[in-house]
């Protein structure tokens, strides 16, 4: 279809863009026991010469995006008039959403499924975007089931390498570290950790890595966290392998603290 | 179902396929918050006689108490642990009788968890699953240290012998190396089982976890499936479980999980933007003719015309 000569194509704007925003939260909403959540991080996929054009207007976007979904979001949360009084006594489920706030990113559709003027949006209920996790079109299906036990990765007959003790949400908890190589963080859908910590999202899904350098016999350890690792109390440069000497205090978004001792 | 808007709960006890009583026993209090699995121990009936014992004495004294959690769950099991005590000494069919168990008080966003013996507590958040308690048992300690693994410690020779019970001795509430005291923050999206060892011996922390994994909003039928599945995997012993989830816990599993991946929310503009075809001429008149406001008029016109023609 020519552009111009389809009316659809003429009102494409940013206008269009936040009501299918709208429609898509609406259409994402995940009901729960006591509360349904709505979907707060939202991927928009436009034809390349739509995006080329918009690119300019991408933040104004965004900003007028977050007042219409909040304002809907009160909106659907507000009291109902009037009909109320009939369905009182039952209890409504306030909507809200796991994140702090939304989050929206704008790509240009690499595929060549989206024609011009039209919006393609994937959304997800939680999860806050991490750098290189939106390269492709990414949705909530076919995702692995997370497994994040401590335990579950423990082979009989080995002894362990590391003991890491720390105190989160949960109480004082001791990690036998196993493998050479271990993730620790607050873990997810998709992200499994071999540690995973019970805590707050100041803390990433996956925070930082340890592994054990068998050549020499050390452990090395690498921060990979938005709110930063400190080692013995010096910030780790991100994504920068350091030494970890034995026994070390890791400082995770000053938030906890663990305690790594290598094992003889 | 038993359910308050800050947890949902279920319990479920089943003899095993291997013996023929069951020295199990489990209670739950919504109103208080009260979770507790025992697990009685001794012949005949005198396991089930200790665990009945230990659940009517603890509900009667947390019922009562309105006390710190951290004074009130010790006070309860050493009270409970002294009548079983007393109880043994008195009957002849009781000797010896004594249980393990482990109690969890719900207290505004915390539980405290008093423990003895060998059945466990496990939280379960983020798709992790974790072990609270300790097994207070030779075989549970290696393993708390690190020294045997988890299959190791499931199917070792000693695995049933236990450090700590309830019931063999008189206690006082802080006696050392009798209640082990913890506390955690219990978020809307946890959940948490209590279980007894019949459970855990035959199912590894990373099966228990796939089957909770499942949770669709029913905690009964969590409660269900594993014992369902500890039976699968032999059934050896009583088998118990207390599993409570928080209001906003959802299994990855779970339908609705499933439900809301498959549906969420894919969408293009043009779905509901592309516009109605324009309308031929012909068809608005009929339109304006067929509507209501124009058989209003009719009706109108013939009343004034019937109207006419009478006079």
């Amino acid at each position: 279809m020519a552009k111009g000569k389809d009316p659809a194509d003429g009102k494409f704007n940013g206008r269009t863009v936040i009501d299918q925003l709208i429609r898509n939260m609406e259409l994402g909403q995940f009901e729960m026991a006591y509360s349904t959540l709505l979907p707060c991080i939202f991927s928009l996929y436009l034809h390349p010469e739509d995006y080329a054009r918009l690119s300019g207007v991408f933040d104004l976007i965004k900003e007028d995006a977050k007042r219409a979904l909040s304002a809907r979001l009160d909106q659907l949360n507000a009291k109902p008039l009037g009909l109320g009084v009939i369905r009182a006594g039952k209890e409504r489920k306030p909507y809200k959403i796991a994140c702090k706030d939304w989050a929206f990113e704008f790509f240009p559709d690499s595929e060549g499924v989206v024609p011009l003027g039209d919006v393609e949006i994937h959304s997800e209920l939680n999860e806050v975007p991490q750098p290189g996790y939106h390269g492709t079109k990414t949705t909530l299906l076919d995702r692995a089931p997370a497994v994040g036990s401590v335990t579950g990765t423990r082979r009989s007959g080995e002894r362990p390498l590391a003991e890491i003790r720390y105190e989160d949400d949960s109480g004082p908890q001791v990690f036998h570290m196993m493998q050479d190589e271990i993730s620790i963080g607050r873990g997810g859908d998709d992200v499994l950790v071999n540690l995973a910590l019970y805590t707050n999202d100041e803390v990433s899904r996956e925070h930082l890595r340890v592994r054990r350098d068998p050549a020499r016999g050390g452990f090395l350890i690498v921060d990979s966290s938005m709110n930063g690792t400190w080692l013995n109390g010096k910030r780790l440069t991100r994504g920068q392998e350091e030494k970890l000497p034995s026994p070390a205090t890791i400082g995770i978004a000053e938030v906890l603290t663990l305690h790594f001792e290598a094992k003889p | 179902m038993p359910t308050t808007d800050k947890w949902r709960s279920a319990a479920r006890s089943h003899p095993g396929l291997v013996r023929s009583e069951n020295q199990d026993r489990s209670f739950i209090d919504d109103a208080l918050g009260i979770f507790l699995v025992v697990d009685g121990l001794g012949g005949h009936a005198a396991g089930e006689k200790a665990a009945e014992t230990a659940v009517e004495v603890i509900r009667n004294e947390l019922g009562a108490s309105t006390g710190d959690p951290k004074q009130t769950i010790p006070a309860a099991i050493a009270a409970a642990n002294n009548r079983i005590h007393d109880l043994a000494c008195e009957n002849e069919d009781w000797r010896g009788m004594a249980c393990v168990l482990t109690l969890a008080l719900m207290q505004e966003d915390r539980v405290v968890i008093g423990h003895v013996g060998d059945s466990r507590l496990y939280l379960i958040w983020n798709g992790a699953i974790r072990k609270l308690t300790s097994d207070h048992s030779p075989v549970g300690e290696r393993e708390d240290r690190g020294e045997l693994s988890e299959a190791e410690a499931m199917s070792h020779p000693r695995r049933h012998e236990v450090f700590r019970d309830v019931g063999t001795r008189h206690r006082e509430p802080d006696d050392e190396e009798f209640v082990e005291m913890k506390e955690f923050l219990f978020k809307p999206d946890a959940a948490m089982l209590l279980c007894s060892d019949g459970l855990s011996d035959l199912l590894t922390s990373a099966e228990i976890n796939q089957i909770i994994d499942r949770y669709d909003g029913d905690p009964d039928r969590v409660a269900r499936d594993l014992i369902d599945a500890a039976n699968r995997a032999g059934g050896k012993d009583n088998i118990t479980v207390v599993f409570v989830a928080g209001p906003e816990f959802l299994g990855n599993e779970s339908p609705q999980m499933a439900a809301a991946r498959a549906r969420h929310a894919i969408t293009r503009a043009r779905e509901i933007t592309a516009p109605e075809p324009p309308q031929p001429p012909a068809s608005r008149l009929r339109k304006a003719l067929t509507s209501r406001v124009a058989f209003l008029i009719y009706g109108f016109a013939i009343g004034v015309a019937v109207a006419l023609a009478l006079r």
